[in-house]
């Protein structure tokens, strides 16, 4: 079997990737984003049977991924769950209408209305970009002055994706998430994410959030694949908020980072996503 | 072991370090990219940007 990673850079997780793929006798061939020239208008004469898809680049996992999925590859994850995940908005539609519980969540196109929508919504409450990552941008507005400061500021930067208003109710959490992971249609662990003095409210452990285990329960499973049914079969991380009322979940990411979780777990991350693919492969 | 370009700290290579791998000097926490195995070369990692991340 010939199976590709494609990645920006070596991240601790990439490495742990290859180093697993060769201790199970999957060699990858490397693609690096950086250097890739897709040749669009002729027909590649090999491509790779399968990719783990891993690049830094939202935009470059589409392209790269819809270049490769066209020729025949098996890319994991694929474009259609690519683009879910990597779009809170596609994202909070699929799941609410597969009724998976999520926060409350607006999309408006300007100013005036994303006022109205956050008045429906009332304080405090979240305003995110809908494409983005470990929470830039990510701001929690207490009243009614915060938000017309936040979306004087969106409407002047300049690009058009700050102008997609996307504005969700605040979930008072107890100082912490959960981020759970999915390979295939297993639950493999979970981790809390704690709010930390660097953190601030977010709780992204690459923004200083404090990761502990989590223990797996049948609800939190049962949350989790109901999530990743609104994707193709593939490998997630799921960011899920405890409430009063239960778990919501509020995005999935499709190219999960998972350097902190594995000592807290204690499970090989790595290994089990490859084991998947080799098996999912042979099929 | 190899220096820092940032602050010339001194910043272990571990053996299987490999061209491209993200390194973190432990005395000013500068990201380096590995740029050449034999001699070690390090130079500071490419800025995130925006559309980068989970």
């Amino acid at each position: 079997m010939v199976c590709a990673l494609i990645y920006t850079i070596l991240t601790p997780e990439n490495k742990l990737l290859i180093e697993e793929g060769k201790k199970q006798g999957l060699e990858f061939e490397r693609i690096n984003d950086n250097q890739a020239i897709l040749q669009l208008t002729q027909q590649p004469t090999t491509v790779p049977e399968t990719i783990l898809q891993r690049s830094s680049s939202f935009t470059r996992t589409l392209y790269l991924t819809h270049y490769f999925e066209t020729h025949g590859s098996w890319v994991v994850n694929t474009f259609f769950s690519q683009q879910v995940c990597g779009d809170k908005a596609y994202c909070s539609t699929l799941l609410a209408k597969a009724g998976v519980p999520t926060p409350r969540t607006f999309l408006a196109f300007s100013q005036e209305s994303a006022m109205k929508a956050i008045d429906n919504l009332g304080y405090p409450c979240v305003i995110k970009p809908t494409i983005g990552s470990w929470a830039r941008l990510v701001h929690r507005i207490n009243d009614r002055d915060a938000a017309e400061a936040v979306l004087e500021c969106r409407e002047v930067m300049g690009s058009a994706w700050q102008q997609i208003y996307y504005v969700q109710e605040h979930i008072n959490k107890p100082g912490r998430d959960i981020r759970a992971f999915v390979v295939g249609d297993e639950v493999i662990c979970a981790i809390y994410r704690i709010s930390t003095e660097k953190s601030g409210w977010v709780t992204n452990t690459g923004r200083g959030g404090k990761a502990e285990n989590c223990p797996l329960t049948d609800e939190l499973e049962e949350i989790c694949l109901k999530a990743v049914g609104i994707l193709d079969e593939g490998i997630y991380g799921i960011d899920i908020m405890e409430t009063d009322a239960g778990y919501v979940v509020h995005e999935i990411n499709h190219t999960t980072e998972f350097r902190n979780s594995i000592a807290p777990t204690g499970v090989n991350i790595a290994e089990k996503m490859i084991s998947w693919i080799k098996q999912k492969s042979k099929q | 072991m190899a220096d820092c370009p940032e602050c010339a700290g001194t910043i272990e290579i571990k053996e299987g370090t490999e061209l491209g791998e993200i390194l973190q000097c432990p005395d000013c926490g500068s990201r380096l990219e590995v740029r050449s195995i034999n001699p070690i070369q390090l130079e500071r990692a490419p800025e995130i940007q925006e559309d980068w991340g989970e």
